[in-house]
C-alpha cells in the first residue's frame, strides 16, 4: 500500500484499472471455470424434479413446471435404497480404514527403509496397475467362489484392501520428507514404527486424505465387481440399484437423476470436508486426481 | 425330567419345521428385470412358491443384460449357474456350443397341443437340434410409433411412409420432422429386411452388403438429407414426446416410456412397420434357459416352474403388467388380454396378429454379440459420411471373419 500512495495521481488511477482489470480476468476464468463444474449438478438436480415429458426437450429447461419432489420417493422406494446405502457406507468405510493402514506401512517401508530387492518389488507392485481389472474379472470370481465368499462382505472389501496406486502415492509423499528428521528421531531412541506414528502421518495429512477420498470414492462408485460377487439385494450397494432405472428400450432419467442425487450426496459432504486436505495432497505429490 | 421334555420339543420343532423346508428343491432364476418389471418377475415367483410345497423359486436380479451374460460366464467356469435365466438367443447359441445348457423341453412334458400353443416365431427363435432349448418369456416387437396428432392415417407402405415423413416437416417448416433415426443395428435391420434383405442367407454367407443392404442405408441417409428425418442419439421417446419427430421404430416394450414422455400433450398410437418388397415385423426380447450344472431333480423342479410361468394366466398377467407379449396363442386370445388391448387402442400393433405371420429377429448365433458391433459400427460411420459401398465391404470383411472364427471354435 506503501508504494501506491507514493504514485502520482495518474499513475494511481493507471494502477487501480491494471488491479481492476487483472481481477476482472481472474474472477471471469474462475467463475466460468465454477459454472462449467457445477452445471451437470444443476442439471442433475433440475432434472430429478421433472416430470418425464420434461426431460429431453428441444430447448434447455432449466426449472421444471411444478417441482416433482415425489420423483425422491419414487425413486427411493424403486429398489431397496436404504440396505444399499447402509452397505456402502460400511464398505467403503471399512475398505479406506484398512487400506490406508496398508498402504502407509507399505510406503514407508518403500520410501524410508532399505532392504533387498526394494527398487525391484516396487517396480513389480507398479506393474500390476498396467493390467486391466476386467481381464482378472473371471479369475478373481473363482477365487472368491473357492474361498468361499461370494455374497459376502469379505469378497466386497477383503480385495480392495491393497491398492498400488495409494502406495505410490504416499510413497513419493514420504520421500518428500527429509531424512534427517528421521535420522534426528532414531537419533534420540525413537523407533521406526513410532517415528511413522508420530512423525511421519501426521506430516502426512493431505496425501492420506487424498488416498482417503480415492478409496471412499472408488469403493462407493463400484458396480461390476459387487453385482458379480452377489447374488443377493442384502449384500448389494447403491449403483447396483441405479440400474434399476435403465432398461434395453428405455430410461426413467427423472427417477435416475433423484437417484443420483441422494447417492452421491455423502461423497459431496467428504469432499466438502476433505477439500483442503485433498488439494494439497494433489499439490504436493505432483498427480493429477 | 424338564429338560427331556424341552429336548423332545425342540426335536419335534425341528421336525416341523425342517421337514417340508428339506423336501422342498431350490432352484435359482437370474433375470435382468430392473423396477417394475422386476416386481412383475417378484410377483409371479412368489404366486408360484405359495401355490405348491416342492418347489422353491429363488428369483435374482442380476443388473442389466450385458451384466447378467457377463455373470453367467462367469459361473459357468466357477461351477456355480443358477438353474435357469434369461437368455437371448445368441447368447443360448454360444451356451450350446459351450455344452452348459439343456434342452428345457425335455423336462416340460409338453402335450402336442401345449408345444404349438407357443406362438410360432417364439418356437423358431428358441428350437436348437429340433428342439425347444429354451422357452420364450418376455418378447417383444418392433413397431413404429405415431403422432396422431399430425398423421391421422399411418403409412401402409415404405413409399407411403417417405411421402408422410416429407409431408410431416414440410408441414411443419422443419419444427416436427417426420421420423426419427438412430444409427441402430435394429434399424438397418428393419429397412435391411423390408427391401428383402437380411444379414445372412441360411448357410451364414454375408448378404448385408448387397443391392438391399446398400438402399437401406440410401433410404435413411436420404431422409436426413432432404429433412423429412431427423438423427437422435439418446431415446427417441423423448423427441417424440417433444413433438420434434412425428414417427419412429422402437420396441413395444418401450411404450410406457413413450406414454411418460409425451405426457398426454397429444394422442399417439402405434402401428406395424410399413411393408417394402415384403412385410416384416421384427421380434426381440430374452428366453428361458436350464443350466447342465442343475441336478435331475432341480431340472425337472424348473421345467414345471417355466411351464407354470408360460401358462396362459400368467403370460398375460405378464404381458398387462410389462407391455411384454404373451408367448403364447391362447394367451394372445385370451378374454382378459383381449380386453386390456381393446381398452388401450395405441397399443393394438404390439399384438397385431398378423404380425406374427412375417416375423424376422436377429441372427441367433455365438457370434452375433461381435458382429452387432461391427455391423453397427459400420452404420455409425455410413451416418458419419463415409461412403457406403466401402463401409458394407469392411463390413463384410470383420463379419466374416467373426463368423469363421465361431466355425472354427475358436470364439
Amino acid at each position: 500500500m506503501a508504494r501506491y500512495e507514493m504514485l502520482a495521481e495518474d499513475q494511481q488511477w493507471r494502477y487501480r484499472l491494471s488491479h481492476f482489470i487483472k481481477r476482472f480476468f481472474l474472477y471471469a476464468v474462475l467463475i466460468g471455470g465454477a459454472l462449467i463444474m457445477i452445471t451437470p449438478f444443476v442439471w442433475m438436480l433440475s432434472s430429478s424434479l421433472k416430470a418425464p415429458h420434461e426431460i429431453s426437450l428441444k430447448y434447455i429447461k432449466w426449472l421444471p413446471e411444478s417441482p416433482q419432489w415425489q420423483n425422491y420417493k419414487i425413486a427411493w422406494e424403486a429398489a431397496p435404497f436404504a440396505m444399499y446405502f447402509k452397505n456402502s457406507f460400511f464398505i467403503a468405510t471399512v475398505c479406506m480404514l484398512i487400506e490406508v493402514t496398508f498402504s502407509s506401512l507399505a510406503a514407508y517401508a518403500f520410501a524410508k527403509m532399505n532392504f533387498f530387492g526394494k527398487n525391484v518389488l516396487f517396480v513389480l507392485f507398479l506393474g500390476t496397475m498396467m493390467i486391466p481389472g476386467e481381464v482378472m474379472l473371471i479369475p478373481n470370481y473363482m477365487t472368491m467362489v473357492n474361498f468361499g465368499w461370494i455374497d459376502t462382505y469379505y469378497a466386497l472389501i477383503v480385495p480392495w484392501t491393497v491398492s498400488v496406486f495409494s502406495i505410490f502415492l504416499l510413497r513419493q509423499f514420504f520421500m518428500s520428507i527429509p531424512h534427517e528428521l528421521f535420522e534426528a528421531a532414531v537419533l534420540d531412541g525413537c523407533s521406526k514404527f513410532r517415528y511413522l506414528l508420530t512423525v511421519m502421518l501426521p506430516l502426512s495429512k493431505p496425501a492420506l486424505a487424498t488416498v482417503m477420498l480415492f478409496k471412499f470414492i472408488g469403493s462407493w462408485n463400484a458396480f461390476l465387481w459387487v453385482l458379480i460377487m452377489t447374488n443377493t439385494p442384502r449384500m448389494r450397494t447403491i449403483p447396483v440399484g441405479l440400474t434399476y432405472f435403465v432398461s434395453d428400450v428405455g430410461a426413467q432419467y427423472n427417477y435416475l437423476m433423484a437417484a443420483s442425487t441422494f447417492a452421491m450426496a455423502p461423497i459431496l459432504i467428504l469432499f466438502l470436508l476433505l477439500q483442503k486436505q485433498f488439494i494439497q495432497g494433489i499439490a504436493r505429490t505432483g498427480l493429477k486426481g | 425330567m424338564r429338560s427331556t421334555k424341552l429336548v423332545l420339543l425342540a426335536l419335534v420343532l425341528c421336525l416341523a419345521l425342517s421337514s417340508p423346508a428339506l423336501a422342498k428343491v431350490h432352484i435359482t432364476f437370474w433375470h435382468a428385470m430392473g423396477a417394475e418389471l422386476g416386481e412383475a418377475v417378484d410377483y409371479l415367483t412368489q404366486k408360484f412358491n405359495e401355490e405348491q410345497d416342492e418347489i422353491f423359486v429363488e428369483s435374482i436380479y442380476q443388473g442389466r443384460y450385458s451384466d447378467l451374460n457377463t455373470k453367467l460366464v462367469a459361473s459357468f467356469s466357477a461351477g456355480t449357474s443358477p438353474t435357469i435365466a434369461q437368455v437371448y438367443e445368441n447368447w443360448t447359441d454360444a451356451y450350446y456350443r459351450y455344452g452348459v445348457i439343456v434342452p428345457l423341453e425335455d423336462y416340460m412334458d409338453l402335450t402336442e397341443e401345449e408345444y404349438n400353443d407357443y406362438i410360432e416365431v417364439f418356437r423358431h427363435m428358441n428350437t436348437w437340434d429340433g428342439k425347444l432349448y429354451t422357452i420364450p418369456f418376455n418378447k417383444s416387437n418392433w413397431v413404429m410409433y405415431y403422432n396422431k396428432e399430425l398423421i391421422p392415417e399411418p403409412p401402409k407402405t415404405l413409399d407411403e411412409f417417405f411421402q408422410i415423413a416429407k409431408e410431416v416437416s414440410e408441414k411443419t417448416g422443419g419444427e416436427t420432422r417426420g421420423f426419427g433415426i438412430r444409427p441402430t443395428l435394429e434399424l438397418f435391420h428393419a429397412f435391411l429386411w423390408l427391401n428383402g434383405g437380411d444379414f445372412f442367407d441360411e448357410d451364414l454367407n454375408v448378404t448385408f452388403d448387397g443391392p438391399e443392404g446398400k438402399l437401406a442405408l440410401q433410404q435413411m441417409i436420404a431422409m436426413l438429407e432432404d429433412g423429412s428425418a431427423l438423427q437422435i442419439d439418446g431415446y427417441e421417446d423423448g423427441a417424440f414426446g417433444d413433438r420434434m419427430i412425428a414417427m419412429y421404430i422402437g420396441s413395444s416394450a418401450g411404450i410406457t416410456y413413450a406414454e411418460n414422455s409425451v405426457g398426454g400433450k397429444f394422442e399417439f398410437s402405434t402401428t406395424p412397420l410399413p411393408a417394402g418388397v415384403r412385410p416384416g415385423a421384427p421380434f426381440m426380447g430374452t428366453n428361458i434357459a436350464m443350466f447342465a450344472s442343475a441336478s435331475e431333480e432341480e431340472r425337472q423342479a424348473a421345467a414345471k416352474f417355466v411351464k407354470w410361468l408360460t401358462n396362459t394366466e400368467n403370460t398375460v398377467y405378464f404381458a398387462i403388467k410389462t407391455g411384454y407379449l404373451p408367448v403364447t396363442y391362447s394367451g394372445l386370445d385370451h378374454p382378459e388380454y383381449v380386453a386390456w388391448l381393446e381398452a388401450n387402442p395405441h397399443k393394438a400393433a404390439i399384438a397385431n396378429r398378423e404380425a406374427f405371420e412375417f416375423g424376422y429377429w436377429q441372427p441367433k448365433i455365438a457370434a452375433w454379440e461381435e458382429c452387432r458391433g461391427i455391423i453397427y459400427e459400420m452404420v455409425t460411420k455410413v451416418f458419419l459420411g463415409e461412403d457406403i459401398d466401402l463401409a458394407l465391404a469392411e463390413g463384410r470383411m470383420l463379419v466374416e471373419e467373426a463368423i469363421q472364427e465361431m466355425l472354427s471354435e475358436r470364439f
